[in-house]
């Protein structure tokens, strides 16, 4: 390592590792391995490999923990100059991290994203981390304007997100002016609502600004193609930072079966954070909503578990998540109807019926 | 030159030139972080913010009404994100100078302590030893010593906080399901462990003077081993803070820790501040009663689990013919993963006129009596184990009551039980609040609080 700001760097990523188990810490639905129970939600293309290696929650949590105090003592240890074992930390950190974070698509956001390809690029340059660094902050802002847009947010935000990396390349002061505009843009998203987002990107940005030469090293390209097409996969789908506007949602969800009928509804806003009811009574006629704290069962099964929609409230955004406890319902509970409908700024988004 | 004059105030020269002040510098200023992340993401934040309208936030009885009552929860929220963000900065400053991440520090402080102080629920031991160890990083020269010094004071109080029959017989986690996760569950080694930590914390900060070097490195190896283990018990928070702390205070310690010993004018406020810690963490001693119950004068120092409770509260509110009827009934906690525990809080809300049972719910949130929100169960249920057994809580929520609801009579019953024993303690008995009119005295014996 040759100055400060690579260190510097290194410890932003590091404590990205600490951000990013301290955010586990409060998903304690993680932690309970059994997905009959719809605790986690597993992404829908590693389910059963997942589901194998998904160990009890006492090894999750214990890897978690793991990963959030070491790599807060690795970056203590890089500012008290050392410099080789933090890199050793960074790796296991990173790795460890995606590991548990690929057991449940309610956490992947694009805080994730972001700190996973900058700490990526910059393992994958040891020659060239800084420039490594700043390559990457400018693929993954500008796919983060792109997705936005892909949204359908129109918006200022997303537009300097998709074009100011552009400016980096041009001569003069514009460089420093987009960068300036970014760091501002991402500190008044952070004060709203995203911190980690703002706590990682920004440093990453000031620390990164005016670092000369290109990246060099022979896995920094495949990194950098990696990154670049997870990123542009993702599009559409990678939640929370990405998206500068929250959305409401609502979601019904209707389950029969003999004489008997569940109905759910789940409701969120940026005001009101996600509030889950359930009707009871006649649901014909005469019946109330009441708040649902606990899991609702029917004999030993879990009909209906608050936990699951709660944890992460810009996870409701997905189609996914409905048809995956839709088809988990179905195969547990197998009842005669399973309909879930949910919407977006009052507009029907999806509908599911088994 | 008024840069001058204040960094040689402040003595930064010597954080430039000591590795291990910088980064105990850097990782004080991130542990804001933790706190004001854990405070901006939590229902307290909020509650407390808006209290005056939910009747909600429990001010802590110095700093009364807080003083944040004025902000929003949003500009709430907001202040606490730029503190987030402003701690990794600083960290990160710390890198290429000491002067200015010391001014932020400083700033930090003041945020952090205004907040503190107002907010009952906000209170928890870590952040005591964190504001302490701020303090004293601030006002200090000659820091390692007077850091030193301060870690040690702080693992005796900790000892000193434990002398109870909670920890010395074991009871505590012997009480626990699971009790001491990965290691025997015999009684006899948990009450063995319980009973070894009392002793590292009270006799293991005096061997950091001893001459023999075998016998520092042996003291540093147990707070390390124990704090490795302790988060697996009470999860992150501790050993987040203390980890950092304790391997920069012993990195290239090769003398006994009484160098640098200096008693000058200028150490003046780092000794006061070193006494003052001492008398707060011995106020529930002097104390008549068994704070555990109590809860008098506890948190002028180190407070840590001092018991496992189940609790059981009725509140009853008359006002012309109509009643109403609060129950809280908390259950024993149960820890379901390392460091994360759970509890059942089932609160009640009854309202009766001319006798009659009007309607019946059971509570998730405020509980609106007439348009007035008399009682919100968020605040009970979210609640960690010592605060839920906590008499000021309750007589918080009583004075609370009584400004926005004006009952004709209001009483209230609070019972108690320590460590699974089903002896119930009953610690609150008022039939008639405003009659007695109960004043809470916080360095001396409550005549209404019992610990029967």
């Amino acid at each position: 390592m040759n100055d400060g700001r690579e260190r510097a760097v290194g410890a932003v990523l590091l404590l990205g590792c600490f951000l990013s188990s301290t955010r586990l810490v409060r998903h304690v639905g993680v932690y309970r391995e059994d997905v009959l129970n719809f605790n986690f939600l597993p992404p829908p293309w590693l389910t059963e490999f997942r589901l194998s290696l998904f160990g009890d929650s006492f090894w999750t949590h214990g890897l978690n923990y793991l990963l959030g105090l070491f790599c807060l003592l690795g970056a203590c240890a890089l500012l008290g100059e050392l410099r080789r074992g933090p890199l050793y930390v960074l790796a296991f950190g990173l790795g460890v991290k995606a590991f548990i974070y690929s057991g449940d698509f309610r956490l992947w956001s694009g805080y994730e994203y972001l700190h996973l390809s900058l700490g990526t690029l910059y393992l994958a340059a040891p020659q060239t981390r800084l420039a490594a660094v700043r390559v990457g902050l400018g693929v993954v802002i500008c796919l983060s304007g792109l997705n936005q847009l892909v949204a359908g947010e129109f918006t200022p935000t997303a537009i300097v997100q998709l074009l100011a990396p552009f400016l980096w390349l041009a001569p003069g002061p514009l460089p420093r002016v987009a960068t300036g505009t970014l760091v501002m843009l991402f500190v008044l998203q952070g004060l709203e609502a995203q911190a980690e987002y703002a706590m990682t990107v920004v440093p990453c940005l000031l620390l990164t600004e005016g670092v000369p030469g290109r990246p060099r090293g022979r896995l920094f390209w495949p990194a950098l193609a990696v990154v670049s097409a997870a990123g542009l996969l993702g599009l559409g789908h990678l939640q929370g930072a990405l998206v500068s506007r929250e959305p409401e949602i609502r979601a019904e969800i209707r389950i029969r079966k003999g004489d008997k009928t569940w109905m759910f509804e789940i409701a969120d806003s940026p005001r009101s954070r996600v509030k889950i009811s359930q009707a009871v009574g006649d649901l014909a006629s005469n019946w109330k909503r009441i708040p649902v704290m606990e899991p609702v069962l029917e004999g030993d099964a879990i009909v209906f578990n608050p936990a699951f929609f709660k944890e992460e409230p810009a996870s409701l955004q997905e189609p996914y998540l409905y048809e995956f406890y839709a088809a988990e319902v179905a195969r547990r509970l197998a009842p005669d109807e399973v309909q879930v409908r949910f919407w977006r700024d009052g507009k029907l988004q999806g509908s599911v019926r088994r | 030159m008024a840069v001058a004059r204040l960094r040689a105030l402040l003595a930064v020269e010597e954080i430039e030139h000591d590795l291990r002040l910088r980064v105990l510098l850097g990782s004080l200023l991130f542990y804001f972080h933790v706190s004001f992340r854990l405070w901006g993401d939590s229902h307290f934040m909020t509650l407390s913010a808006a209290g005056r309208y939910l009747c909600s936030s429990v001010p802590w009885w110095f700093l009364d009404p807080p003083f944040f009552w004025s902000f929003s929860p949003e500009f709430t929220r907001g202040l606490f994100h730029a503190c987030d963000i402003l701690a990794m900065l600083g960290f990160v400053w710390c890198f290429f100078q000491c002067f200015g991440p010391l001014l932020l520090l400083g700033a930090l402080f003041w945020v952090k302590f205004l907040f503190y102080i107002s907010d009952f629920m906000l209170l928890a031991n870590y952040d005591h030893m964190h504001l302490f160890f701020v303090l004293m990083f601030l006002i200090s020269r000659s820091r390692l010593f007077f850091m030193r010094a301060g870690l040690g004071v702080w693992y005796i109080l900790s000892g000193l906080v434990k002398l109870t029959p909670s920890w010395l017989q074991g009871a505590y986690f012997n009480s626990i399901p699971g009790k001491f996760p990965l290691i025997p569950k015999d009684d006899w080694v948990v009450t063995a462990m319980c009973q070894l930590v009392i002793l590292m914390e009270l006799v293991g900060p005096l061997c950091w003077f001893s001459r023999y070097r075998w016998l520092r490195w042996f003291s540093l190896a147990s707070f390390i081993g124990f704090h490795l283990y302790s988060g697996v018990v009470v999860g992150f928070r501790y050993p987040n803070l203390m980890l950092p702390v304790v391997l920069c205070l012993f990195w290239k310690a090769d003398k006994p820790f009484s160098e640098g010993f200096r008693c000058g004018l200028r150490d003046v406020p780092s000794y006061l501040l070193l006494a003052l810690a001492l008398w707060g963490g011995t106020v529930s001693w002097w104390i008549p009663g068994d704070a555990r119950l109590t809860g008098e004068g506890r948190y002028f120092g180190a407070f840590m689990y001092d018991a496992e409770r189940r609790v059981q509260f009725e509140a009853e509110l008359t006002r012309g013919d109509e009643r109403v009827v609060i129950n809280v009934e908390r259950s024993w906690q149960e820890p379901i993963n390392f460091g994360t525990f759970v509890w059942k809080t089932k609160c009640v809300g009854r309202i009766y006129r001319g006798g009659q049972l009007e309607s019946e719910q059971r509570l998730a949130g405020p509980f609106m009596v007439n348009g007035v929100a008399i009682f919100n169960s968020l605040v009970f249920q979210k609640s960690n184990a010592r605060q839920i057994g906590d008499p000021y809580l309750y007589y918080r929520w009583a004075k609370q009551v009584c400004g926005v609801y004006f009952p004709d009579r209001l009483s209230l019953k609070l019972i108690q039980q320590l460590d699974g024993d089903p002896t119930e303690h009953v610690v609150l008995d008022i039939p008639d609040f405003q009659e007695l009119n109960p004043t809470y005295h916080p360095l001396q014996r409550n005549s209404w609080i019992h610990d029967e």
